[in-house]
């Protein structure tokens, strides 16, 4: 009966108001029943305004406001410690702690992060949206299955964006308005999971939940309304009438009785993050973690577009001078936290710093589409074995430079020197020259001359010839021709050389190879 | 007494030379040299130093068996690097040794502190059959660097030093001493984990 009740009312889920006085809060069957289909989580980022800059152990704290009225608007432990708190005013927290380092607030980078955050949570899901000035909202029940149930997901989300650095607090509701109100109290945090709950469990939020102005509050306090559900007991024409047909939708989105569209945020086709010092540095290593976390950033936007990257440029800000830039070029196309940020950090190890550092700015190339092994169902461990050696190249020639790392192999070529070429790594083993001949395994780049005496090569002292000659004679077509006969021959010392002497130039005689 | 004795024995502070615990090792090709080696090669996961009077003593020709086993048993770890050779590795002889060249790589580093970045690099990334360094100075704290890399890997780690090294300390597992004699090889096994000192005399190893 109550499903049959429920199915007739949710015909008319857009029922105007109607004149009768009726309580804003009618019965909870009334809630459409297309509510049940989604499950929000609401992340509040309370100290947003202090979690863009880097972290620090200082006392620091943002501020805003003109004069007399600037007060702070969040500060870090240290601070917290020293006994400052959001709201009080500047001059009474330089009382408290005399130390105190000010930022001021920057609505802009905030904003901009809470847009890198959004693309950082398209990994977990494809719905994600903005709230301003300091929320986000997932819609998870596409994702609870792939993610392994709802409590694994919400502690996975809540998690990392704990260890990338920003206080959260999550809220969890079947619609995005209850999650919000439910996000911005702590004291009733569990989550809300059950369509039938929404007007009991909301009703017990405080006003402050609803996140109006303090006016509006004040207005609902002195009408005696304490929590939500005594506002929601309120007649609904006249609640429209007092505080606008906005509020009032507002109260019906958060129960779920009318739909709450939200834009969906697309994420960008590039990456680009700032993250600001809160005090200058000149040490590189104190550039590792707010690397790190915009690393982090990077890499959940690039699991939200399923692609890579194969451009990095990491610029570091000094206070005056133009910017240092590190640009990381022809990468294989990745997406991997490791290593990218092991490419990232070793380059900036070594780099010489030439002026404190006060931000740094990592952008990316355009995102595209990964392919092969790195991307799979599996996940990207499992992807990672199979790539190791690539990265390791990757990895040595984004330090020691692109010509340091290649492979060897073998060219059909009777010049001892022309026989082998550099090979990008993992070149196949190409046929074999049957030579028959005992090769040193070591080779000069160029053939050392060798000193004479009485027509007789010596390096060291006298040389002792053991074998040869071995006559090669060949190259005419190319004008890098060679006519040399070969030797093995031994050093007082005992290492074992080869030597050869040059035929066009009779008394010419070089080492080029070593038996080692 | 006995019990005494036992007792300390059984006390896992009390480290014995020969405990005969099994080290992991890959046999070196060459029986005479296996004999005196502990586990019966060259050690794996441990790093191994080579102390050379000069290049060409056959100190490659050595070590090459070893390399072509580890290279084809290791399939998609079977990787080969070479870190800062003092030449260039001659791809036809190696050919001829039959190491499969597309598993090689060389690694220039223009200073000892990228050589040995490297080493680590490779020796971390599981997927090496065998890393050589040649490094000239490496000071202490960087050897222990190595050898805590080499023993997080399966690795035949080698370390190639010039003669001026013998001074030094070392925290390699294995560390020999190669010289001429006469016409051939000796090799002076100056410390030797789990075995014993010992010079090896190989008059015939230099004929290649």
């Amino acid at each position: 009966m109550a499903k049959l009740q429920e199915k007739s009312l949710s015909l008319f889920p857009n029922e105007l108001p109607v004149p009768v006085p009726q309580p804003v809060n009618r019965s909870p069957t009334h809630i459409p029943s297309s509510a049940n289909e989604q499950l929000w989580l609401a992340l509040q980022l309370p100290c947003l305004a202090l979690d863009i800059f880097a972290p620090s152990d200082e006392a620091v704290a943002v501020v805003e406001g003109e004069g007399s009225h600037r007060c702070l608007v969040a500060c870090n432990a240290p601070g917290l410690a020293a006994g400052l708190h959001a709201g009080i005013g500047l001059n009474a927290a330089f009382a408290l702690a005399p130390e105190l380092r000010v930022l001021e607030r920057d609505p802009g980078r905030e904003q901009a992060s809470l847009e890198r955050l959004a693309a950082w949570a398209g990994q977990f899901t494809s719905w994600v949206s903005l709230v301003l000035p300091n929320a986000l909202l997932l819609e998870l029940k596409g994702s609870l299955r792939l993610f392994g149930g709802l409590p694994a997901l919400q502690a996975r989300i809540v998690g990392e964006l704990e260890a990338l650095g920003y206080q959260v607090m999550p809220g969890l509701a079947p619609t995005p308005m209850g999650a919000l109100w439910l996000s911005r109290s702590p004291r009733h945090r569990g989550a809300l999971t059950d369509t039938s709950a929404l007007a009991s469990r909301l009703g017990c939020l405080p006003l402050e939940c609803l996140g109006w102005d303090t006016r509006q509050r004040e207005q609902l306090y002195r009408m005696g309304v304490r929590s939500i559900a005594d506002c929601l007991r309120l007649p609904r024409d006249g609640f429209a009438r007092r505080f606008g047909p906005t509020r009032l939708g507002e109260l019906d989105k958060a129960l779920g009785r009318i739909p709450d569209p939200r834009t969906g945020f697309v994420a960008p086709q590039r990456f680009r993050g700032e993250i600001e010092l809160p005090a200058e540095t000149e040490f590189s290593t104190r550039l590792l973690p707010p690397l790190e976390r915009l690393v982090e950033e990077l890499v959940g936007l690039l699991r939200s577009r399923e692609g890579g990257v194969d451009r990095l440029r990491l610029s570091l800000l000094h206070t005056d001078g133009p910017p240092t830039h590190i640009t990381l070029q022809r990468l294989s196309l990745t997406r991997d936290r490791r290593h990218l940020l092991g490419l990232l950090a070793g380059r900036l190890e070594q780099q010489v710093l030439p002026a404190p550092v006060l931000a740094l700015t990592l952008e990316s190339g355009v995102i595209r589409e990964l392919s092969g092994p790195d991307r799979g169902l599996l996940g990207d461990a499992q992807a990672e074995d199979k790539r190791a050696i690539p990265m390791l190249v990757e990895r040595l020639r984004v330090r020691l430079g692109d010509d340091a790392v290649h492979g060897l192999c073998l060219v059909p070529e009777y010049r001892p020197e022309a026989a082998w070429r550099r090979s990008g790594r993992g070149s196949s083993l190409a046929s074999k020259p049957g030579q028959g001949v005992a090769r040193p395994l070591w080779m000069l780049d160029t053939p050392q001359a060798l000193e004479q005496r009485n027509g007789q090569p010596r390096h060291g002292g006298r040389l002792c010839l053991l074998s040869g000659p071995e006559r090669i004679e060949t190259g005419w077509w190319d004008g890098g021709d060679v006519t040399r006969d070969y030797y093995r021959a031994r050093t007082a010392q005992g290492e074992l050389l080869w030597i050869f002497q040059d035929r066009r130039n009779r008394c010419g005689w070089y080492l080029h190879g070593i038996f080692g | 007494m006995k019990e005494a004795l036992e007792a300390l024995l059984h006390n896992p502070g009390v480290w014995r030379g020969r405990s005969g615990r099994a080290v992991p090792a890959q046999p070196s090709g060459f029986a005479w040299l296996d004999a005196s080696l502990p586990g019966g090669g060259w050690p794996l996961g441990a790093l191994s130093e080579i102390v050379l009077d000069h290049y060409g003593l056959g100190e490659l020709r050595l070590l090459l068996p070893a390399l072509r086993q580890r290279v084809q048993e290791g399939g998609e770890q079977g990787w080969l690097v070479w870190i800062a050779p003092p030449f260039t590795p001659y791809a036809p002889a190696l050919a001829d040794a039959e190491i499969d060249l597309s598993r090689i790589l060389v690694v220039h580093a223009t200073s000892a502190s990228d050589g040995l970045w490297a080493a680590e690099q490779a020796l971390r990334s599981g997927q090496c059959a065998a890393v050589l360094l040649w490094a000239d100075r490496v000071p202490v704290p960087s050897q222990r660097r190595l050898q805590l890399a080499a023993e997080s890997s399966t690795c035949m780690a080698v370390l190639f030093r010039p003669a001026r090294a013998l001074g030094e300390h070392s925290v390699a597992a294995l560390r020999l001493h190669l010289s001429a004699s006469g016409k051939g090889l000796r090799i002076h096994i100056l410390k030797n984990r789990g075995g014993q000192p010992m010079v090896l005399d190989k008059p015939d190893f230099l004929l290649p």
